[in-house]
């Protein structure tokens, strides 16, 4: 009997060492998703610690990404979709004067929540002027009504294909697209937008949401020297003319009009 | 239908269209209200869409710059196809430079000219009306409008009325 007993307590001392080696290992695996970023718990959904991060300007292209399926930043597409309301949308990201701050946000997560709130009204100022544009999964996978609410006047695109390109990881998740350059400059996630609109707006001062513009896009510092240098003078010989910019003869109102 | 460089087709409400890479684009039909009957609006534009805007633009022509394009293109439904104003154009018309006005427009803006064609096609009334930021671009402006109109299918089983 005395024999049992203590082979039982050994059992279960054993198996009792054995659990807690099991539930220290979950713990570090939780903590490690923690630091990724990836939360599990929805109820206690805290910022992942993935900082925005802007990529140095004078790369052309090809710089690492946080994800692996999308290595290349020239790689980006428009954000093509539904919107809350059942229409179908189609924005460009790229080919444009504006940049895009594209936010992957999902109805469920509670550190969404936040930026859902930040965002119910369409007059968020973005720093530099970009373009926000509020990124859910597709009417397959998200409530469209759900988004509707969460939404207010934001504008949203549901679209799978974007989150899939894009390589989005988890939510929320921002990524700031150039449209001169038709490039990403900077991505990852944060905690509030509070601190997503500091670390856009210290990018902007740095300049790293300005990168080169690729040749032939008709954009700035893109254009041709021998197009340059013709409109250098057209400019001289309009002032000489006593014509600044802005002055109304450079608009008129009809083929007629000008004074020709 | 094949898809343009950069471009994404766009499938909705009986219209298709394959916006140009550098376009926004939306197929949308408004909410009814009681005793209202609403049809399908596109709108696409070379600058942002702006998320309130009028079925003619309104909101979104005042942010064209001189190298902008605006288009429109509003179902009118089948009863429209048959009137004096819908039924003298069958088909998608294209454009020309000088078919842009300033008095064309919906609401005049300085240095923008506007054209409005009404058409109709499968049995129903449709209203082409596009904006261009500068008169003096006109010419390719116009081919840029072209561009995009040109890639539009009207398709009126697809409503789903």
């Amino acid at each position: 009997m005395t024999a049992l007993v203590v082979g039982l307590t050994v059992a279960v001392a054993l198996l009792g060492l054995l659990v807690a080696g099991l539930l220290r290992a979950h713990a570090e695996i939780l903590r490690s998703l923690h630091q990724m970023g990836v939360e599990l718990d929805p109820s206690r959904q805290q910022p992942g610690p993935t900082p925005v991060m802007f990529r140095d300007s004078g790369s052309t292209g090809g710089g690492t990404r946080p994800t692996p399926a999308r290595p290349d930043v020239t790689d980006v597409i428009d954000l093509t979709g539904s919107t809350p309301r059942g229409d179908a949308i189609s924005l460009a990201v790229s080919g444009v004067r504006h940049d895009t701050l594209a936010g992957f946000l999902t109805s469920g997560c509670a550190t969404c929540r936040g930026f859902w709130d930040a965002f119910h009204n369409a007059d968020v100022d973005v720093p530099g002027g970009a373009r926000l544009v509020l990124v859910t999964r597709g009417p397959e996978a998200e409530s469209p009504g759900a988004i509707a609410g969460l939404a207010g006047s934001a504008t949203v695109v549901m679209s799978t294909e974007a989150w899939e390109h894009y390589d989005i990881p988890h939510a929320p998740y921002f990524v700031y697209i150039s449209g001169p350059a038709g490039r990403v400059v900077g991505e990852g996630a944060a905690a509030g937008w509070d601190e997503v609109k500091g670390l856009v707006a210290n990018a902007v001062a740095d300049g790293t949401t300005k990168p080169a513009e690729p040749a032939g896009t008709g954009y700035g510092p893109a254009r041709s020297k021998a197009d340059q240098r013709r409109d250098d003078a057209v400019d001289a010989q309009l002032r000489q003319a006593g014509i600044e910019p802005g002055d109304a003869r450079l608009y008129p109102t009809s083929i007629n009009d000008g004074g020709g | 239908m094949a898809s343009l460089p950069g471009g994404r087709v766009l499938n909705a409400m009986g219209m298709s269209v394959n916006p140009p890479a550098g376009w926004d684009a939306t197929i949308y039909r408004r909410p009814a209200d009681t005793g209202e009957h609403t049809f399908p609006v596109m709108h696409a534009s070379t600058t942002t869409l702006p998320a309130v805007r009028g079925d003619y633009g309104s909101g979104a022509v005042e942010l064209l710059g001189p190298d902008d394009v605006f288009v429109a293109v509003l179902d009118f439904g089948p009863e429209a196809a048959g009137t004096a104003l819908f039924s003298g154009l069958r088909g998608v018309p294209g454009l020309t430079p000088d078919a842009f006005q300033a008095r064309q427009l919906q609401r005049t803006i300085r240095g923008q000219a506007g054209v409005q064609r009404f058409f109709n096609t499968k049995g129903r009334g449709y209203c082409l009306y596009s904006v261009i930021g500068s008169i003096a671009n006109r010419i390719p402006l116009t081919a840029r409008a072209n561009q995009l109109i040109g890639s539009l299918r009207l398709d009126p089983q697809g409503i789903g009325e």
